[in-house]
């Protein structure tokens, strides 16, 4: 095929290429997006993808005579990074647009060459540990909430005793089973031409193939342990919870309300209306509360289950229900009435300029481009330029629609209590 | 000439407009065709003035952009968002930089409003709790800094020198009066990076800040009293630091003066990426750091060499002889051909990083306009460092690394044995 500007092919291993040219930085940024994440992890060894994604950057040997990656792609004059999460890992790296040819060797490098020593997964297993520690609290909050809105789900960065059990094959075993050329996308984006990115791929990940045992070709999902949620909250009619008898250690006295949100991959138009839902929420309706849409805060990061965080207040001894009291109320206000034109102008335009913020960025392309084709279906994929068009469509109906929608989702309440309580 | 860099593809640098305004602005207007986005940078002059000014000046900071005479705080963010813009406000040793990002059609709006807060500010009363008794103290951070300059560079000077007085916290006038002070346009810089035709967006700027008016503020940090820094060994001692701190005043030369990119290459040899001497021998080989870094810092002040280490409690002592022993090594036998190879494509890489995104670009680009550099300046970077030869890095090293030439201070756990 002839690649187009911004096109997708995929070469004879199954490998997808996704390429788009962005003329006149004079940088090229690299994004190969796998499908293995947490939700892979085998039962008992929870963070072994976010582990692999570690040993994917062999460091130096000792006294230099192999350079490590990340000192290799700087002598490139580029920086590398990488993200695990429930559905996916990403390795991206950027870099002026003439190293290219070097990087995608390295990015080809280390997939072939994947082979651990028992040391470095110990080592590298001790700094995810140590990751996991730093997270602290409101990481755990955000993993107690997921996991009462979505029962089963559970975050990507791994638990520390499982850890300790993650042996080198394990590890091994893993990236042959889930590092498939046919489980991947690479994207390239930048100041090169993409007929010259093709050529490029095509002789270095030429040899990149899947096993010939064929033992992972469906790769299907391993059975693993149930995992309970700390918050446990009961389900009561239509799906929607009720609020936990069970308190979760926090910085201070406050509510949590957890929100399933809609999945982006049945379409992109309820969810997107969710956001700016969420937005106009924020901006004048909160009644004092602090709204989180997505994960972490970040909203289309992964296609896994979603769900909003709502921070309230709550006076100490107050149950959590009556402290989730006026949030829910003004929730049920924007399903019960629109909202007017002007709050989801705002809404939209602020949203609007932060997905522009961060399409700008080569490297935020790549991996926005690389998880659409990856884990969206092609009618809903979130490419970096149709997430915002998709924000300033969404009118004050959708919001209310939108509210009502996330009112009938499961969704969990629970007091946040502080430690010294 | 040695130029083992292999040829960088460079960007063309963009297009810009840049006039003074007769209001003493200095307007600089960047063509970025096609962006979504248009970004705005205003950067005023904001040293501290004197110890009495501190809690103004902070307060003013927090303030602006917040509201103005015409819009309270949600009429001003309801307006902002009107336009897709985010007003934000930065403060660094030297300036004040309050930055616009707007939806390309929101440009005339977001100058209007721009104008209105500059011009019509509204600033509320300090609450009406207690002042608190007197400033916090200084983290360990602080500490070692203000004593790294101090002893370097002589004093007093506003960079080596206590922070807040302390006392009630000031009244509105006080605000005001330093608002007229400070936030004026002679003496600042505006730049304005986006899609549209660049002498329509002067034609902007002209009408809706021409009535903006004041200044030069002052407000720039005068010269140390030392131009070189004084070297040496000094170090504080803290129970409660958790963490062994170490930072190096050396010689430098400053951009763009002939030497520098040399010196530049030479630090990276010596710290600031992976395969640095400094990064390898503590960090990978010895364990003996968290982090290390080291960059040429420059400013109205002075410009000097500076390394920073983050290591374990307790370690202080033995970072300091680490420090100085690598140090004396490159200073002596200079870096080898493959460690020089490598710096120039870091370096010439790296830069380009700073205009990887329209909004670091605008930030980059008011940057080097108010220090003082021509606006084109990075874009020249990466062929000033390919005419740079081996022997200059090396001699570059000899001349600003030796170990008695630099001062290096220590913040440890336990008292030192051998400052």
């Amino acid at each position: 095929m002839t690649p187009e500007p911004y096109g997708e092919s995929r070469l004879d291993t199954g490998l997808r290429l996704v390429t788009e040219e962005l003329p006149g930085r004079g940088l090229v940024a690299v994004a190969l997006t796998v499908a293995a994440g947490g939700d892979d992890d085998p039962a008992g060894g929870h963070g072994t993808a976010h582990l692999v994604e570690h040993l994917m950057f062999p460091r130096d040997e000792q006294d230099g005579a192999d350079a490590g990656h990340v000192a290799l792609v700087q002598e490139a004059g580029g920086m590398c990074d990488a993200e695990t999460h429930r559905d996916h890992t990403v390795f991206h790296t950027v870099a002026p647009a003439d190293a290219l040819p070097g990087l995608l060797a390295l990015e080809a490098r280390r997939l072939l060459r994947f082979a651990p020593a028992a040391a470095t997964v110990r080592s590298e297993a001790a700094v995810v540990t140590e990751e996991i520690r730093a997270a602290g609290a409101g990481t755990r909050l955000w993993d107690g909430m997921l996991a009462a809105v979505h029962p089963g789900a559970r975050h990507a960065y791994g638990t520390p005793a499982e850890l300790r059990g993650v042996t080198a094959g394990d590890a091994e075993a893993f990236f042959r089973r889930r590092y498939r050329p046919d489980r991947a996308v690479l994207c390239v984006v930048g100041d090169v031409p993409a007929g010259r990115v093709r050529e490029l791929v095509e002789r270095e990940f030429g040899g990149w193939r899947a096993p010939a045992d064929g033992s992972a070709s469906a790769a299907p999902a391993e059975a693993r342990t149930a995992v309970a949620s700390p918050v446990a909250v009961p389900y009561g009619r239509d799906g929607v919870a009720v609020a936990s008898p069970v308190a979760l250690p926090y910085g201070r006295d406050a509510v949590a309300v957890g929100h399933a949100l809609a999945d982006p991959r049945q379409g992109l138009g309820p969810y997107v209306a969710q956001v700016v839902l969420l937005e106009v929420l924020r901006r004048a309706r909160s009644a004092g509360a602090s709204v989180h849409c997505g994960y972490q805060g970040q909203w289309l990061a992964s296609a896994a289950p979603d769900l909003a965080l709502v921070l309230g207040h709550r006076a100490r001894g107050a149950a959590a229900e009556e402290a989730a009291a006026d949030w829910l109320r003004a929730l049920a206000t924007l399903a019960a009435e629109p909202p007017a034109a002007d709050e989801v102008r705002r809404a939209a335009n602020v949203l609007r300029a932060g997905c522009h913020r961060r399409a700008d960025a080569p490297a935020a392309r790549a991996v926005a481009h690389g998880r659409a084709a990856l884990l969206f279906p092609p009618a809903e994929r979130p490419a970096p330029d149709t997430v915002a068009g998709r924000l300033a469509a969404v009118t004050p109906a959708d919001v209310s629609i939108a509210a009502q929608a996330l009112l009938g989702a499961p969704r969990a309440v629970v007091a946040l209590e502080a430690a010294s309580a | 000439m040695n130029t083992l860099t292999p040829a960088l593809l460079t960007p063309a640098p963009r297009e810009a407009l840049r006039r003074t305004l007769a209001n003493g602005l200095d307007t600089v207007v960047v063509a970025a065709p096609g962006a979504p986005l248009a970004e705005l940078r205003l950067v005023l002059p904001y040293a501290r003035a004197d110890r009495a000014s501190v809690r103004p000046q902070e307060l003013v900071a927090a303030g602006l952009g917040t509201a103005t005479a015409g819009r309270d705080r949600q009429a001003v963010a309801d307006r902002a968002a009107d336009l897709g813009a985010e007003v934000s406000t930065v403060v660094t040793a030297e300036h004040l930089v309050l930055s616009v990002s707007v939806l390309a059609h929101g440009l005339p709006g977001a100058l209007r409003l721009l104008a209105d807060l500059l011009v019509h500010p509204v600033y509320e009363p300090a609450g009406t709790a207690p002042a608190p008794a007197g400033p916090a103290a200084p983290g360990p951070r602080t500490r070692l800094r203000r004593a790294q300059l101090r002893h370097a560079f002589g004093g007093p000077h506003p960079l080596t020198e206590e922070g807040d007085a302390g006392g009630p916290a000031p009244g509105t006038d006080a605000l005001y009066a330093f608002h007229r002070r400070a936030v004026v346009p002679r003496g600042a810089v505006l730049l304005v990076l986006g899609g549209a035709d660049p002498d329509r967006v002067l034609a902007l700027v002209r009408a809706e800040l021409g009535g903006w008016a004041g200044g030069p503020s002052g407000l720039v940090l005068p010269p140390f009293p030392r131009a070189e820094p004084e070297p040496g060994r000094i170090a504080l001692h803290d129970p409660a630091a958790g963490q062994a701190l170490l930072l190096t005043a050396g010689p430098a030369v400053p951009a763009p003066e002939p030497g520098h990119a040399a010196l530049h290459l030479a630090q990276l040899v010596l710290a600031g990426h992976a395969s640095s001497r400094l990064t390898r021998h503590l960090r990978e080989r010895h364990g003996l750091v968290y982090a290390v870094d080291a960059r040429v810092r420059q400013n109205r002040a002075g410009c000097w060499l500076e390394i920073d280490c983050v290591g374990a409690p307790g370690t202080g002592d033995r970072i300091a002889r680490e420090v100085a022993d690598c140090l004396g090594a490159l200073a002596e036998s200079g870096p080898t051909p493959e460690e020089t190879r490598r710096v120039r494509r870091y370096a010439a890489g790296f830069a380009r990083f700073a205009l990887a995104t329209r909004a670091e670009e605008a930030s980059a680009l008011a940057g080097f306009v108010a220090a003082g550099l021509p606006v084109d300046w990075l874009a020249h970077w990466p062929a000033a460092l390919a005419e740079v030869t081996d022997a200059q890095v090396a001699a570059a090293a000899a001349r600003f690394l030796p170990p008695g030439r630099t001062l290096l201070a220590t913040l440890d756990t336990a008292p030192a044995q051998e400052a």
